[in-house]
């Protein structure tokens, strides 16, 4: 389970933001007590946060911004106008 | 000037003359040479008549025709004509002639009228009069002439509806429904029309190119709307699989990063790798994503884990960790950065390792992929390291020949020979890199004979991919081997050259012998070995060959099957390649005393005391030696017992003390039989 998604905290959250997410994750009780502080616990080890930092983060910003031109500039440039042809007309 | 007026003059002369005759089209001509330059309001009055005459004249024959037309029974053409003579001169007389003779033709049915506005160019009363045709008798012809005539007209929209309501076969027909669907907007559906038309035209494939870009110019726009991506995606890969566009692989791209950003939102991890499974291009982003999903599904799947989960695990993992741009994101520290890796790769191996023991068969075969893959990248870290400043990734096998990245680790390893010593190690690792990778894959996943197939056909050959083919015979044989199959032998003849450079073979097929116990497979094994030795004899090969030997000789004669001196020969055989054979020397042993005691039976039951006096002094076994003293034991009670003839009974006490003091005179049964006989004398 996702221990950051568990307490809606972000990558970096630093100690205080972690035990009050979890606090407050108790009081929301989307996930079981267990869990959260299973997240907590995760979270507060240092090297264990870090091998989490990397298993559950990527770079969505990196991903959706992947567009090298913009689309309609791009294509448009080669499109000419549709127009009836006649080759089937026989 | 004045030539000038002259040449005028006589132009409007002449024009004159002709107006007069009634030459209203001469005339005209001449009117116009007269009035240029002139600004002669008689000459325009008369220039406008002769129009206005002309037209006449025109519209005059056109009715003509048009009569002609109605005299010989075509109505529908000498509408046509008295429709073009109404435009010229809008005689109000014309008009009514005209609606009469439409009432007329409707009245016996508007295909003609049809055909005669479509001809004339009139393609929107066309379409109306093929419309009511269609309606009228459910006509499917006249719906799709109806449709032509709306995209003749520009109606793009009614001809789509149209057609839609049709099925349009003929490449016409498909094209036009292709175009209205195009010019509403509906590319996709466009494309898929224009696929069923076999045409290589290059208007037509030049129009589709158009309408493919098109197509990923209006999705691209979308991209940020709430669509459905999936289903858009679906369409853009449908139309790429068939047309090669740059347009519609930008927008394929696009799509699947944000399908990929929203699955991970939902850390819908299958889907994620779904997607990934397509792409033949990686980027670092796309790899982290691909490994990060593919170790959560495996580390979430639990008792649903499946082999081909495991296998994309072993696929990502290892090269994401090992990619520049991936340390960086572990720490910005190098050693901490190291340190995590490694334990990222430990809890990846543990994931492996545990999947292995719940997928069965695939699982061991993908675990033992593992460990070589891992050592393997060990391996290239190592020569990667004089490289650092290079910034150098590096990929394992699998991901190397998937994604096109081999050739930068081959040249890595090639660069290293020297550093290299072990020639089998540095041939492994080339050949995994190689043109022959995917026939090792094969082989590694039990298709041998796709293996061979493949690696032979490979056009360029090098020390790797020679290598490879080696290996690959060498495993068929060992596979044969394992199934008893006759064939086994063939194949590792093949590959008996590779022993030369790499010894870990002779350990593995020696390994495998020395755990050999059903007959049928000793016998194959023993071949297979003995040409081994042949080409390279080495004391491994030579003490798993002995060994075989040494049991199936045993086994023959335990079964009876051959006797003591094939044993013996054999035996000695197995101890000539292998002196330090224990089990071999005990055999022998055991064979040597066998063959005594049943000559010294034999020769006993026969009376033969001189040969049998002979076999226990040429044994070397003790027990021959008891054996034959135990006898005369039982013969000496049985003569004491039995034999109530003193004088014989002397006879035959002598005889057995001679024999034994022939082989032993300290035994104590001589002095025995000594002391009997003293008693009896």
């Amino acid at each position: 389970m996702n221990p950051f998604r568990v307490l809606e905290i972000s990558r970096e959250a630093d100690k205080q933001q972690i035990v009050r997410a979890a606090a407050m994750a108790l009081q929301r009780r989307t996930f079981s007590a267990f869990e959260i502080a299973a997240a907590q616990r995760k979270l507060l080890d240092p090297v264990c946060r870090a091998e989490l930092s990397f298993l559950y983060t990527i770079d969505i910003d990196s991903l959706a911004s992947k567009r090298e031109t913009s689309p309609s500039d791009r294509c448009r440039g080669e499109m000419p106008r549709l127009e009836r042809l006649e080759i089937f007309d026989r | 000037m004045t030539e000038n007026l002259t040449y005028q003059d006589k132009h409007l002369a002449k024009a004159e003359e002709l107006f007069s005759r009634g030459s209203f089209q001469a005339a005209k001509k001449f009117f116009e040479k007269a009035g240029y330059g002139l600004e002669r309001d008689e000459i325009a009055e008369k220039l406008r008549i002769c129009n206005k005459e002309i037209a006449a004249q025109r519209a005059k024959e056109l009715i003509k025709k048009a009569r002609r037309c109605l005299a010989k029974g075509r109505p529908a053409e000498a509408l046509a004509l008295f429709i073009q003579a109404h435009g010229i001169t809008g005689e109000a007389w014309l008009e009514d002639r005209i609606s009469g003779l439409r009432r007329e033709l409707q009245n016996v049915g508007s295909e003609d009228a049809a055909s005669t506005a479509e001809a004339a160019g009139d393609y929107l009363a066309a379409a109306d009069l093929y419309g009511r045709l269609a309606r009228e008798g459910s006509n499917e012809a006249a719906a799709l002439r109806r449709a032509h005539c709306l995209v003749m007209a520009a109606q793009w929209a009614d001809a789509v509806e149209v057609y839609q309501g049709v099925d349009p076969q003929t490449h016409r027909d498909l094209y036009e429904f292709g175009l209205a669907m195009a010019m509403t907007g509906r590319y996709y559906e466009c494309l898929k029309h224009w696929a069923k038309i076999p045409s290589e035209h290059a208007d037509f494939i030049q129009q589709k190119r158009a309408v493919c870009a098109l197509l990923a110019s209006d999705s691209l726009e979308r991209l940020e709307t709430d669509i459905d991506h999936a289903a858009v995606l679906d369409e853009l890969k449908d139309i790429l699989r068939a047309m090669d566009h740059a347009g519609l692989k930008e927008a394929v791209r696009c799509y699947r990063n944000r399908l990929i950003a929203l699955y991970w939102r939902d850390e819908r991890y299958d889907l994620i790798l779904k997607l990934l499974d397509e792409i033949d291009e990686i980027d670092p982003v796309l790899l982290e994503v691909a490994a990060r999903a593919s170790f959560l599904r495996v580390s979430e799947s639990a008792s649903e884990l499946t082999a081909s989960q495991l296998d994309d695990l072993t696929m990502y993992w290892l090269t994401a960790l090992n990619q520049p741009e991936t340390w960086s994101k572990l720490s910005t520290d190098a050693e901490q950065s190291s340190r995590l890796q490694a334990r990222l790769i430990e809890r990846a191996e543990a994931l492996v390792k545990n999947g292995a023991d719940l997928c069965s068969g695939d699982g061991e075969r993908i675990y033992a992929r593992w460990k070589e893959e891992r050592s393997v990248m060990e391996q290239l870290r190592e020569l990667a390291k004089g490289r650092e400043h290079e910034d150098l990734p590096i990929y394992t096998p699998r991901f190397a020949s998937r994604f096109g990245r081999s050739a930068a680790m081959l040249e890595l390893i090639r660069s290293n020979r020297e550093s290299i010593r072990d020639t089998d190690r540095y041939l492994t690792l080339g050949a995994y890199y190689s043109g022959a990778a995917p026939a090792l894959f094969l082989a590694e996943d039990g298709c041998y004979e796709q293996a061979l197939q493949l690696v032979k056909g490979l056009e360029n050959q090098d020390e790797f991919t020679s290598y490879a083919a080696l290996k690959i015979e060498f495993e068929i044989g060992l596979n044969l081997l394992e199934m008893g199959d006759k064939n086994a032998v063939r194949h590792i003849k093949s590959a008996a050259v590779l022993l030369t450079t790499a010894p870990g073979f002779e350990e593995r097929i020696a390994q495998k012998a020395a755990g050999i116990t059903d007959r049928r497979f000793i016998e194959l094994y023993e071949k297979a070995l003995g040409i081994l030795i042949k080409e390279k004899p080495s004391p491994g090969l030579n003490r798993a060959l002995s060994t075989l030997i040494t049991t199936r000789a045993v086994m023959d004669f335990n079964r009876s099957r051959i006797s003591v001196t094939p044993l013996s020969a054999a035996i000695e055989r197995a101890l000539e390649l292998d002196p330090d054979n224990e089990a071999a020397r005990i055999a022998l042993s055991d064979a040597q005393y066998n063959r005594d005691f049943d000559e010294l039976n034999e020769a006993l039951e026969k009376h033969k005391m001189t040969r049998a006096c002979q076999i226990v002094e040429r044994s070397e076994h003790e027990g021959i030696y008891d054996a034959f003293f135990e006898f005369m034991e039982d013969a000496m009670n049985e003569v004491n017992e039995r034999v109530t003839d003193k004088g014989e009974r002397i006879f035959m006490l002598n005889d057995l003390y001679k024999w034994c003091q022939c082989v032993d005179c300290d035994h104590p049964l001589v002095d025995e039989l000594g002391d009997l006989l003293d008693l009896e004398q």
